[in-house]
């Protein structure tokens, strides 16, 4: 029925696509073309004033129409002529794997932790590829596993894509370190997006993203959790299989539910306070809502860039 | 392209971004197979792109069934 809205955004209809590159693609692209009846239409780097040529300016950006009026050689200048940076740290370990929702036929979720994660982050690499900003991706579990650095160049979606195919690995996180890291190797101030669902200390994740933020990066935090990591809606006697290196439980959930909801909440309220704290952005994304936040997000960011 | 001065352009009609423009923007070489593939997953290509909005909501009452 051509009034239904169509499902563009679906994570499980995405998923089922198994092209990364062309999910991304969807994602922003369907996205955008939901989104012209809203104020965000026409955002891109946009013309900001005209100044004088001197010797040695690249001549591409020279404005015709105004020679052709004046005589004189005036350059075109643009908002953000330095393109900006943006890094997407992925984390790949092994609670990444964790789905409730439907599974494909070998039994495996149709959409991970790790799934969404990619998705989002292969469809924001796309779209600031698109605004002629640089893309660059990092993935990691205990330590880094991949890096590519920030480049504008269109073709860098193929690499973000390859990367981000690899999967998860078997490893524990090690959040704290790994942005200690990234903090000292990027040096270049940029926005910083972290797709992970933050199992570790909250103090050791808190500090490593103070460093960043001490380094100037603007810092946006998406904490991917599954809807039976939210709402925990075990029932019967369940063996809860453990990751990252931690031993398979065999328990009744329903003695363990009210507890578990509790460390929970302390939990992601330590990591939402210590990050507006910080002035870092804490978004929560679950797996089984639409696709878009996390572009949603970005664009305000981009916008309060631009309107500084 | 010249415009004379003191001329309005004519209102131009809202454009109707429809699921199969969609289609052939994110993957230009699919073939009928692919596209039948992105039809059974996404819908109609006369179906209108829906905002953020309509497709949240939408989604969101499949689940509460």
């Amino acid at each position: 029925m051509p009034d239904d809205p169509k499902r563009y955004l679906d994570p499980v209809a995405l998923a089922k696509l198994r092209n990364l590159e062309l999910q991304a693609r969807l994602i922003v692209e369907g996205y955008l073309s939901g989104m012209h009846k809203s104020p965000y239409h026409g955002f891109s780097v946009e013309f900001a004033q005209h100044r004088e040529y001197v010797a040695g300016d690249d001549l591409k950006h020279l404005d015709w129409k105004v020679f052709s009026r004046t005589g004189r050689f005036y350059l075109k200048q643009y908002e953000e002529e330095t393109n900006l940076a943006c890094w997407m740290l992925v984390d790949a370990s092994e609670s990444m794997k964790y789905g409730s929702g439907p599974t494909r036929p070998d039994g495996r979720p149709h959409v991970s932790k790790y799934d969404y994660a990619a998705m989002s982050a292969a469809a924001l690499a796309y779209m600031v590829l698109q605004q002629q900003d640089s893309a660059g991706l990092v993935t990691f579990d205990d330590q880094v596993r991949a890096v590519l650095k920030p480049s504008s160049q269109p073709s860098n979606l193929k690499q973000v894509v390859n990367i981000l195919n690899a999967g998860p690995g078997r490893e524990r996180t090690r959040l704290g370190p790994i942005f200690h890291d990234m903090a000292e190797r990027v040096t270049r101030r940029g926005i910083v997006m972290v797709f992970s669902d933050l199992f570790g200390e909250p103090r050791e994740v808190l500090t490593g993203l103070m460093h960043l933020r001490h380094r100037r990066h603007e810092v946006i935090v998406f904490h991917v959790l599954d809807r039976a990591e939210e709402e925990f809606p075990f029932q019967e006697s369940t063996l809860f299989r453990g990751m990252e290196q931690l031993p398979d439980l065999l328990t009744d959930p329903r003695s363990l539910r009210d507890g578990y909801l509790e460390q929970l909440r302390l939990f992601t309220e330590e990591l939402e306070q210590g990050c507006r704290a910080q002035n870092i952005d804490y978004v929560r994304l679950r797996t089984d809502k639409p696709l878009g936040l996390a572009l949603s997000t970005y664009l305000a960011h981009r916008l309060a860039r631009k309107g500084k | 392209m010249k415009v004379e001065r003191g001329l309005q352009m004519p209102e131009q009609p809202p454009r109707r971004e429809t699921m199969g423009g969609l289609y052939a923007k994110v993957w230009p070489n699919a073939t009928p197979e692919d596209l039948a593939q992105l039809i059974a997953l996404f819908g109609d290509p006369e179906g209108e792109v829906c905002s953020l909005d309509e497709v949240i909501r939408s989604l969101e009452e499949e689940n509460e069934e």
